[in-house]
């Protein structure tokens, strides 16, 4: 069972196998220590129990999804001993690649702002989800950094090299219809509607094979990374190990008798 | 092969007009059909009077409806499945033809439908094709390659949120997201799509092929062994010229 009490920077919601996470650090939903090692805590359960399949991620009620880092990490790098290595400070703001390494599909709802290593946290996610008023900007190189919580790595991925070059050099605010056509984001709805849409895709994925939806994250990031052909052995060797499960008999089994699926996740 | 097939090929023209014939199943690819291809294209490969190569879909309701699910589990063990998928690996002949391919789309375009138009170069679909990849919702992988070739014909995140839902989406969204080049009325599939090949057929024949090597080469590896596969195709190309 996925502990729901006890967070102080995020807020979870459990509605059988969905988890909603929403980042709860007002105003701006700055991302500090605190809330990192919270959802690092949240993606360690996920991963260690098999009680969630989708999860969630937006934030509470009107909030930002997120302005970016919170200005403690140039305090705790200005404040540092000698002994300290920046790398270390770093790795505790970190948390995209805890959410990305995740096996299951995550959703991001987003709404307000979504900045710097809010976005980079966002990329990270698998559906990305924007409000009609949402603003997003790499912002990092007009505060004198580079991206550094995987932006550099994800943004090309999703969006191509020139045109993450230019976000990312000029750190300029683009809007909610320019994410949606240039492929950041999947969905864009009205601000009061974007969490009914995360919602929406995430039954979508929950009505599917757990395992199989699973696979599919993996066979597409993994075999992304391959040539042509290792990534088709991978699809061929993942889809011949669901074989071997009760979901796929099943999966069959309904559509021929033109009824839903009963999956187990088995 | 005749017309009682699940799938034939007339030549015209210089061009294979491959067929996929079971238009009361709206053409769900089954192992007569997966034989039939492998056979059509095998022939086309060994073919050199060819110049291109288009897959239709007959009958009005669709290209095709995906796998035949009521023959699915009837292999009787993982080690020969997995072993019969590459026996008849209709999707790699397509993929490795030397000559520009193209699909023409109309209706119900699903699951290895959709996957064997992945494999062309270029696709054409009716305004009434709609798409979908029902895979995950069936507890499966796409496994005619589209877990591969989507991600490399959208990129990676559009392509996961496709598959996660196996949500449908219409023509215009396949226009608008890359999966197909152009949208036609349905009425005009047909000579839209020739017109489109022989557009890329008009240009000089050689020239044509070694880009589509370089391109589909070079996707594969990192840039600078890309500009490496393009200095030896195009140096020999020269070559060629300079000799004839």
């Amino acid at each position: 069972m996925i502990n729901l009490m006890n967070n102080k920077y995020i807020q979870l919601e459990q509605r059988n196998r969905l988890l909603i996470t929403y980042l709860n650090n007002p105003s701006a939903n700055l991302i500090t220590t605190g809330l990192v090692s919270e959802l690092k805590e949240i993606c360690l359960e996920i991963e260690e129990g098999n009680d969630i399949d989708v999860m969630i991620i937006g934030s509470d009620k009107v909030m930002d999804f997120s302005q970016g880092t919170s200005p403690e990490l140039k305090e705790d790098l200005n404040n540092r001993n000698n002994k300290d290595l920046i790398e270390d400070i770093l790795n505790r703001y970190r948390i995209s690649q805890a959410i990305g390494n995740l096996k299951i599909p995550v959703i991001s709802a987003i709404q307000g702002k979504c900045y710097g290593q809010g976005l980079e946290l966002a990329l990270a996610t698998d559906i990305r989800i924007g409000s009609e008023e949402s603003v997003f900007s790499m912002d990092h190189v007009s505060l004198n950094t580079v991206p550094w919580d995987g932006g550099t790595q994800r943004l090309p991925r999703i969006i191509g090299i020139p045109r993450s070059l230019e976000l990312i050099l000029t750190s300029r605010q683009f809007h909610s219809q320019e994410a949606l056509d240039i492929g950041m984001l999947h969905h864009v709805v009205p601000q009061k509607e974007v969490l009914e849409k995360a919602n929406e895709i995430a039954e979508m994925i929950l009505t599917g094979g757990s395992i199989a939806s699973k696979y599919a994250k993996e066979v597409i990031n993994t075999g992304s990374d391959m040539t042509l052909d290792q990534g088709i052995l991978l699809e061929t060797d993942l889809t011949m190990i669901l074989q071997t499960t009760k979901d796929r008999k099943e999966g069959i089994d309904s559509f021929i008798e033109r009824r839903p699926p009963n999956y187990t996740g088995e | 092969m005749n017309k009682q097939s699940a799938a034939y090929y007339e030549i015209n023209n210089n061009i294979a007009e491959v067929y996929l014939n079971r238009p009361e199943q709206i053409n769900a690819f089954n192992v007569q059909m997966r034989d039939d291809l492998y056979d059509i294209f095998s022939a086309i490969h060994v073919d050199t009077n060819l110049k291109g190569v288009i897959i239709f879909g007959n009958g009005n309701r669709g290209f095709c409806s995906g796998a035949d699910l009521t023959e699915f589990g009837t292999t009787p063990s993982r080690v020969i499945a997995r072993e019969a998928r590459y026996l008849r690996d209709v999707w790699s002949l397509i993929r490795s033809l030397n000559i520009p391919t193209l699909s023409a789309l109309h209706g119900f375009t699903i699951g290895s439908g959709l996957e064997m138009a992945l494999c062309c170069d270029t696709r054409i679909a009716a305004l009434n094709t709609e798409f979908k990849l029902p895979e995950v919702a069936l507890a499966m992988l796409p496994f005619a390659t589209g877990s591969q070739t989507l991600p490399r014909t959208i990129g990676r995140s559009r392509a996961l949120e496709l598959l996660l839902t196996s949500r449908w989406f219409s023509a215009t969204e396949a226009l608008n997201i890359g999966i197909v080049n152009k949208i036609v009325e349905h009425q005009d599939l047909r000579t839209e799509s020739f017109s489109e090949l022989n557009k890329i057929l008009e240009q000089p024949t050689g020239a044509t092929i070694l880009a589509r090597k370089a391109i589909k080469r070079g996707a594969d590896t990192t840039l600078i062994n890309g500009l490496k596969i393009e200095k030896n195709l195009s140096q020999s190309h020269f070559l060629a010229i300079l000799n004839q």
